[in-house]
């Protein structure tokens, strides 16, 4: 997949783990060593807890369904001109925390509340792999 | 504990032109908002002690990107006791209303006056590009840009449920172009909308059409907060505070749980209503921070005023269109008056009770009721921030 003067990721101090993991094409999340809650945004701190001690990265089974979607019909950004229209998804991991992602290889028609969906991770440059879905028959 | 009921009163709107205005910079929008408030209060330059401000956009064009209340007092020649910066986004401007009650009945100023602005158009940012840090945005990469495709997210989690659909929102936007037509500062004044132009209006982020998506525009706006007492030498009929209150649930909107609602009006809401002494049946119109036509169907819901689905009846039939029982949004609001953030709901309820309100006046001219009472929201973020005021003549 080719990006194509797209944006890549931004990407902040609390991310950076995220980004690196998911060169790897895994996809982990930070999850509390006092309570074993999964938090996403990444973060100093557990906000199930409060708890400030360095989380672990757990590596997530990619799986989840959509929570809810938007349908791009207006170009903003010229990288996407021929893609549109497009779906962007928040999606509900199984494990709990929401990922936002596109939603690829389906009919837009298709796509709805409740669908379920698998990462993939496709490798936009040197520096980014970014996780996207598609749907799991 | 003494309650803030009535304590204070808005006493001046500040107007500048506003629309597609090349060549000005967001400061001098503010500058321009603030003198008209106070020209509009009676007032004297030399009388403003209190201002406070909202920030942004980011404006390139301006030597340090956001606009602060020391670089207007410089410009203005203004003396300060009290001031600050201050953002909830759009909830700002009723945020800012108990701030500037707090210095007026704690004797830290005499008389606030509280400013937004903003030049986008000039090629630069609009303000619901500008949320996500411009057209590329944190979240770009995704093909995620823009506050709409937040909404639009809400929305169509609203839709999946099965208690709303663009023939609700179509209701909420025809009904304001109604006011707007009314209101020659509006930069829709001009242009009519039928149904059926709403529905051939393009979508932009499904399920939002264009004409469910607020105006971008160049313009400043400003009010001025005094004490019950000082407002009755003014010009103009006080219009006096009576209930605040704000709710934050802050989660961003791809990992919120309140995409339909409970937002933050449900307890602002609430507290407002409490503070003041009322129940939703003695308000007699609402002004609604409208980014979206979903966000005013939402926003009424979570005050309390119907059930989800509800929203279908109490739009419908014009409503809430001039001559309608239940006016909402009488300056067409964000939608079709103009973007300032929650600067335009919260001055259009003061010029309607000062009785300001030209052609748009609620009461006879309009075919409505008397206002006394206005119920008014503001929404900051993606249904992240919110605050309502409630005001009265």
């Amino acid at each position: 997949m080719t990006t194509k003067n797209k944006p890549s990721p931004v990407v902040s101090l609390e991310d950076k783990k995220f980004w690196e993991y998911a060169r790897k094409h895994q996809l982990r999340m930070q999850k509390c060593l006092d309570c074993d809650f999964l938090r996403y945004p990444s973060g100093i701190i557990c906000p199930n807890c409060y708890s400030m001690r360095e989380p672990v990265w757990e590596q997530l089974s990619g799986r989840g369904t959509i929570y809810s979607f938007v349908t791009f019909h207006h170009i903003y950004h010229k990288g996407f001109s021929d893609e549109v229209p497009y779906v962007v998804a928040s999606v509900k991991l199984d494990e709990g925390p929401r990922l936002m992602g596109r939603i690829l290889d389906c009919v837009i028609e298709d796509i709805r509340v409740g669908m379920v969906v698998k990462v993939r991770y496709d490798d936009i440059s040197e520096e980014f792999a970014l996780p996207q879905f598609q749907p799991v028959y | 504990m003494e309650s803030l009921r009535e304590k204070v009163a808005l006493v001046g709107v500040g107007y500048t032109p506003q629309g597609r205005i090349a060549g000005r910079s967001a400061i001098s929008f503010h500058v321009e908002a603030i003198k008209s408030a106070i020209d509009d209060a009676g007032l004297n330059v030399e009388d403003i002690d209190g201002l406070l401000v909202q920030p942004e956009p980011y404006d390139p064009m301006h030597y340090d990107g956001l606009v602060h209340p020391w670089s207007i007092a410089q410009y203005m020649g203004l003396n300060l006791r009290f001031c600050a910066s201050q953002t909830t986004m759009g909830a700002t401007a009723g945020g800012m209303v108990l701030h500037a009650a707090a210095a007026v009945i704690y004797g830290m100023a005499d008389y606030v006056v509280c400013s937004y602005g903003e030049a986008p158009l000039g090629g630069r940012l609009s303000s619901t590009e500008s949320y996500y840090g411009g057209s590329e945005g944190v979240f770009g990469a995704y093909g995620f840009f823009g506050a709409s495709a937040g909404y639009a997210t809400a929305a169509q989690k609203a839709i999946s449920e099965g208690w709303t659909s663009p023939d609700t929102w179509s209701d909420i936007a025809v009904n304001q172009r109604q006011w707007a037509n009314l209101n020659p500062r509006a930069m829709m004044y001009q242009k009519t909308m039928t149904h059926e132009d709403y529905f051939n209006s393009r979508l932009v982020t499904a399920p939002f059409r264009l004409f469910d998506i607020c105006q971008v525009s160049d313009s400043g706006r400003a009010f001025i907060v005094t004490s019950a007492e000082r407002a009755q030498n003014l010009r103009r009929r006080p219009v006096y505070v009576m209930g605040l209150g704000q709710g934050h649930p802050s989660t961003a909107i791809m990992q919120s749980n309140y995409m339909t609602g409970p937002t933050g009006a449900k307890t602002s809401g609430q507290k407002a209503l409490e503070m003041a002494g009322l129940k939703l049946k003695d308000i007699d119109a609402c002004e609604i921070y409208d980014c979206y036509t979903y966000t005013v169907e939402l926003t009424l819901q979570d005050y309390g005023f119907y059930e989800p689905g509800g929203g279908k009846a109490f739009f419908a039939n014009g409503r809430t269109a001039p001559g309608g029982a239940f006016p909402v949004n009488t300056s067409g609001g964000l939608l079709s008056e103009v973007y300032q953030m929650g600067f335009t709901p919260l001055t259009e309820a003061i010029v309607q009770l000062q009785g300001n309100a030209g052609e748009r006046q609620l009461g006879e001219k309009t075919n409505t009721k008397e206002p006394e009472i206005i119920m008014v929201s503001n929404n900051g973020g993606i249904l992240q921030t919110h605050s309502t005021v409630i005001v009265r003549r």
